[in-house]
């Protein structure tokens, strides 16, 4: 036995030294954190997750809490990293259901401005290779399209015209389907600027119809840059498209980077019913840090969010009409010391908020204010430490996830 | 009964045995005989399942070979196949815990006959005191059947003298004994039958006895007739 | 059973004092040099130096973890040093069997067991050697951090948790993942890759000259075979392939290169092995 004894000690102690590393070493003791309601629908929150960092350690643990407790980054395994791959994509709750729903349809779609969905179709369009060419003419438009009763799919390929420029490239950012005909919304992005064209396919066989051009946007200034952006539609197809325009001040131009800060604020809605461009009532004013907007279908809602309170306006997109703070909610209405920010997803508004050293979470109804539902960032476990630990937890972004339906 | 049936194989593109055949049998000593390179060590390689073979056959007791057959046969390569970092008893103690046919009491008889001491490490030993370490490990396995190759090659003449004696007790006597040899002088007297190798194939295979009486002839005069005639 | 044993036993004895000299070395590096981190910055504090006088950072608070990041190179060079002398003995495990004055092969090979339980066997005795270091490196931690709680007076230092010890420097946490489940991929991985060394070896004993050329060869197609489900776009979005069937496909391809690994080593020690 005695020749053996090497192996064994070296065995035991190597197997008894892990197993007691992962039984009892290996636990991290980072604090749990739990999403818990305060008031209303636990429903309504369920679908939210906070993210942010806790600050306890050497390194900053970044995290995200939720319903079900708290997510560390550093908890994640191999498996973890693989599945949670491309969560810009699958993270859309949108996406995440037609994936679920229409799985192999949707394999190698990842651009949710390509797709469009009423009750009868699923589409999707996309530029093959968008990457622009030199005096390119012509692009190539796939349109994919699955009808949602046969789940029969068709594909087809148009070439459509483009300005032809040094060199441009042209990407989808919209879709909609108005009657027997399929508008697609492009941007074309030139050298000195974008402009966006509405492409007319006929809905049953792809073959092109017409294009216009939709914007003429041209920047004189110098001083003055301009973000051009489309707001996302999260409703049902309305036949609205939204821009948003920035202008932003430059403020100082080194040789590789520039500061600038921004100045006003320009909304256009287009139809494309009538195939009009039109600005939005004088929107400048309502210009304030971290205002937030939301396209839900016939409804523009921007909100806009102070230390004390919420202010919901929204815009009637088929008559233009203003209504400026509907609807304002004060923390205090909802038991908070400070609100932080605020997110508009489909016809909710979820506000961030503070209270003491707790994050706190509202979910309002869009349409009138009204308070659903109210949670708050718990720590579980021991109540000694609750105080250090909650100062040590930073929260700073609202994230609506997957359905848990 | 070791039978090698019609044996070949190659070796970077050169034959290195082509068509060997021939039979070892229990209670004989057989004598693979042939200049450097003529195959002999590697018919006992093929044997022992070391090296794989192109085509052919070998069938020990009508069994092809396999894991079964190494309680069977035991092999003494012309090198040491113990590691140098051991101790003598330490080689001893492995064969004793691997071969369910090893002899103990036998290997002490032959460590004390070969004045080998027991703490003394492998890498240590000269050259004739290995020779006769691996002797001690392959005649210590109680098998039907042992295979040696060039078992007094580079030795020193006391060295030869002892080895020799070994072959006439009967620890040689009732086995098979199957040994190569380039030289055949010291043990022309202890063979039976004699396999001559050439260019990788048998050219004479006799009875050393009956080539004696029948034809008068010596295994070297037989040898010189094949080699050089 | 019995006999696999054995060999493990004699191949974890053959590499002792190599094992031996490998834990010392980590020992006397990290400890030596954790100790020299500490007190630099124990004894400035006490003389009440600032950063600009000293020329290193002085904390507030001295916490373990802290200490390792900053005694880095002599904490990691160890570790690095086992991964590399334990790699390389995976190749050599086989070869010192057939090179210098003892050609242990021959013996290895004539014993009357089945012979993969020699692969088996010469395998376990890597693994053994990988744990042993590992495990090592867990005791060794917990001493430094007595080392590192005897030093630092109660007032300059602040707790920390033993996980962020062990994770704080990337290489410690990649061989000590906190989550088991990342264990077994780190170290299945790790397996796979001995098994693949395993089989290129035995192809070079095989078939010599050549036999390099299959190595190489099938080294190159099993690290292709790894990566392919990441070759197919993992992170890029337009993909045909969602996340989990490339997590699906990557655990079959591991299957997969450590089955025919293992059947092409298995089989090779029979059939096509010479000495």
């Amino acid at each position: 036995m005695k020749r053996y004894l090497l192996s064994i000690v070296l065995g035991v102690c190597t197997l008894g030294i892990l197993c007691t590393y992962y039984t009892y070493g290996a636990a991290d003791h980072l604090p749990e954190y739990k999403l818990t309601t305060v008031q209303g629908d636990p429903k309504e929150g369920a679908d939210l997750e906070l993210s942010g960092n806790y600050d306890g350690r050497m390194h900053t643990e970044s995290l995200v809490v939720n319903g079900n407790g708290s997510k560390y980054r550093s908890r994640e395994t191999l498996r973890d990293q693989i599945l949670g791959a491309r969560s810009w994509v699958y993270n859309n709750k949108e996406m995440e259901q037609w994936v679920r729903d229409h799985r192999q349809f949707m394999r190698g779609k990842d651009q949710t401005e390509g797709f469009y969905k009423d009750d009868e179709w699923l589409v999707y369009v996309k530029v093959k290779s968008p990457l622009g060419r030199v005096n390119q003419k012509e692009v190539e438009l796939s349109v994919e399209r699955l009808n949602l009763k046969t789940d029969e799919v068709q594909q087809y390929t148009t070439q459509i015209p483009v300005k032809s420029d040094s060199s441009n490239f042209t990407n989808v950012v919209d879709v909609q389907r108005i009657k027997d005909q399929l508008h697609v919304l492009a941007s074309q992005d030139t050298d000195k600027s974008i402009q966006y064209f509405d492409y007319m396919l006929n809905f049953e066989s792809g073959a092109f119809i017409q294009g216009e051009q939709i914007t003429h946007w041209n920047n004189t200034n110098k001083d003055i840059e301009f973000d051009y952006d489309i707001l996302y539609n999260a409703g049902d197809p309305s036949g609205y498209a939204v821009f948003k325009v920035q202008e932003n001040k430059v403020k100082s131009r080194g040789e590789n980077s520039y500061s600038f800060e921004p100045s006003g604020v320009h909304l256009y809605v287009y139809s494309y019913q009538s195939g009009k461009l039109s600005a939005l009532p004088d929107p400048k004013q309502i210009l304030i840090h971290g205002t937030v907007y939301g396209h839900t279908g016939e409804v523009l809602n921007y909100v806009n969010v102070d230390k004390n309170a919420v202010h919901l306006s929204r815009y009637n997109l088929s008559t233009g009409q203003e209504e400026r703070d509907y609807a304002t909610i004060k923390a205090t209405e909802l038991d908070a010391a400070e609100i932080l920010t605020a997110n508009l997803f489909e016809d909710r508004v979820y506000v961030l908020m503070k209270k003491g050293v707790t994050p706190l979470i509202a979910a309002l109804d869009v349409s009138n204010g009204k308070v659903l539902y109210v949670g708050e960032t718990a720590l579980e476990g021991s109540a000694l430490d609750r105080e250090k630990e909650m100062k040590l937890l930073n929260l700073y972004n609202i994230n609506i996830t997957k359905t848990t339906s | 009964m070791i039978e090698v049936i019609d044996v070949h194989k190659r070796f970077r593109g050169r034959k290195v045995l082509n068509g060997v055949s021939f039979t070892a049998e229990k209670g004989q000593i057989t004598c693979l005989i042939g200049i450097n390179g003529a195959g002999k060590s590697t018919i006992l390689k093929a044997i022992m399942g070391l090296t794989p073979l192109k085509s052919g056959m070998i069938r020990i007791d009508d069994a092809p070979v396999g894991p079964a057959m190494y309680e069977k046969v035991a092999f003494v390569p012309d090198h040491l196949t113990t590691p140098t970092g051991m101790r003598l008893s330490e080689g001893i103690q492995f064969m004793k815990d691997f071969y369910r046919n090893w002899n103990d009491v036998r290997a002490n008889e032959l460590l004390a006959f070969f004045k080998l001491d027991r703490t003394e490490r492998v890498g240590n030993l000269s050259k004739g005191m290995a020779a006769k370490y691996s002797l001690l490990l392959g005649l210590s396995q109680d098998t039907d059947y042992i295979l040696m190759d060039e078992p007094f090659s580079g030795i020193d003449m006391f060295s030869r003298e002892i080895i020799a004696e070994v072959f006439s007790t009967d620890l040689i006597e009732d086995r098979g004994v199957l040994l190569t040899t380039h030289e055949i002088d010291d043990m022309e007297h202890l063979i039976d039958q004699a396999v001559l190798l050439q260019n990788g194939s048998v050219q004479l295979a006799f009875d050393c006895e009956e080539m004696r009486t029948t034809e008068g002839k010596s295994v070297i005069d037989v040898m010189r007739e094949v080699y050089t005639g | 059973m019995n006999r696999y044993l054995k060999l493990v036993n004699m191949e974890i004895h053959r590499f002792r004092y190599i094992l031996a000299s490998l834990m010392v070395v980590t020992l006397l590096s990290q400890c030596g040099s954790l100790i020299w981190t500490i007190q630099r910055v124990v004894s400035a504090k006490e003389k009440g130096l600032t950063q600009a006088e000293v020329g290193f950072a002085i904390p507030k608070f001295l916490s373990f973890p802290w200490a390792i990041v900053n005694t880095k190179v002599w904490f990691i060079l160890p570790i690095l040093l086992s991964i590399t002398v334990l790699v390389l003995y995976s190749m050599i495990i086989w070869y010192r069997d057939w090179f210098g004055r003892s050609t242990f092969i021959y013996r290895l090979l004539m014993l009357p067991s089945a012979r993969w339980v020699l692969y088996v066997s010469k395998l376990t005795a890597i693994l053994t050697f990988v744990f042993s270091m590992i495990a090592f490196q867990l005791v060794l931690l917990v001493g430094e951090n007595m080392l590192f709680k005897t030093i630092v007076p109660a007032g300059m230092r602040t707790d920390s948790t033993f996980v962020e010890a062990s994770t704080i420097i990337p290489v410690l946490d990649t061989l000590l993942p906190k989550q088991f489940e990342q264990f077994i991929y780190s170290y299945g991985l790790g397996i796979i890759g001995v098994i693949v060394i395993f089989t290129a070896v035995l192809l070079e004993r095989s078939y010599r000259r050549l036999g390099i050329l299959y190595a190489i060869g099938y080294s190159a197609a099993c690290v292709g075979v790894i990566l392919s489900p990441f070759i197919l776009g993992l992170d890029r979005s337009n993909s045909y392939w969602y996340p989990s069937e490339i997590y699906t496909m990557e655990l079959a391809a591991c299957l997969l290169i450590s089955v025919i690994s293992v059947c092409l080593g298995f089989w090779l020690l029979r059939k096509k092995i010479t000495v």
